[in-house]
């Protein structure tokens, strides 16, 4: 998982790894660790959706499509990890065909999805009462981007 | 890969049969109704396949994917919405076709994606 781990320990000496990355860490292939201790029940929740995509076998959308990729994956979860919102929705998780995945909150008329593709490039789509309003490409390293899209569902 | 172009021998009034994972489908709360996630209608190839209806039949569009659900829209809506319709007959399905979007290469944009989910129904 492009050494992105996670750890039920309560030990603190590995924080939260997003935004920081390349932490280093006893075992080579991990980059850093995350402590579900530090993450908000919304979040974990979202991880976890995430991850069980990566155990969909391939033709799962019944057109051929592969899995959603590892690098999808690890960016959605950097993704959920960079947002700062306590007490915020769990997204619903959704594959997308040729190996994406997708982001999709609801609150009231408004909903905002964020559409990672298989090598990981980003579109978000803002849409009100069904009605799409506002899309584009997006930077995953953007975070005040991604934190106005989301804190616009509530505005 | 060149631009699409559309079928206008496939009238408005043709009707497109897509298979739907069960685990995509949700239900909507504006209005309270099942819809797939638009990103049913997302695919990276930039390619959406779909079922003539009027040359096939629901149970033999989900013969062997008897797990998956199966929406239909008819081709006017897509049109209206940008979309283009071009048949795909394949060995072991000769109804099928593709549905391409208004974007780079006939992709499917989100929007259209999105307007799509919302327009179509239940077969």
């Amino acid at each position: 998982m492009n050494g992105l781990q996670f750890s039920t320990s309560t030990s603190s000496t590995l924080g939260q790894m997003y935004p920081q990355t390349e932490r280093s860490h006893t075992s080579p292939q991990w980059s850093g660790v995350v402590l579900l201790k530090d993450l908000s029940r919304w979040q974990i929740e979202a991880v976890r959706k995430l991850f069980q995509l990566l155990a969909l076998p391939r033709d799962w959308d019944s057109y051929g499509s592969p899995p959603p990729s590892e690098v999808a994956i690890t960016a959605g979860v950097r993704l959920i990890l960079g947002i700062d919102l306590d007490n915020f929705v769990s997204p619903r998780v959704v594959p997308v065909s040729g190996g994406g995945v997708q982001l999709e909150w609801s609150l009231g008329s408004r909903e905002v999805e964020i559409e990672i593709d298989d090598e990981g490039s980003v579109e978000y789509l803002k849409s009100v009462g069904a009605k799409p309003v506002e899309e584009g490409p997006l930077s995953l390293a953007d975070l005040p981007r991604i934190r106005s899209l989301l804190t616009w569902l509530i505005a | 890969m060149p631009e699409p172009i559309d079928d206008v021998s496939i009238g408005d009034d043709e009707r497109l049969l897509h298979r739907i994972r069960v685990e995509d489908i949700f239900i909507d709360p504006q209005t309270g109704q099942r819809r797939p996630s638009s990103a049913t209608f997302r695919s990276k190839s930039n390619i959406i396949s779909v079922d003539l209806a009027s040359l096939t039949t629901p149970v033999q569009a989900l013969a062997a994917y008897p797990q998956h659900a199966l929406v239909e829209i008819d081709v006017g809506t897509v049109r209206s919405l940008g979309c283009k319709v071009v048949r795909d007959p394949l060995p072991d399905n000769p109804f099928h076709a593709l549905l391409y979007g208004s974007g780079p290469n006939g992709r499917m944009t989100k929007s259209q994606a999105r307007e799509i989910v919302s327009r179509c129904k239940w077969v």
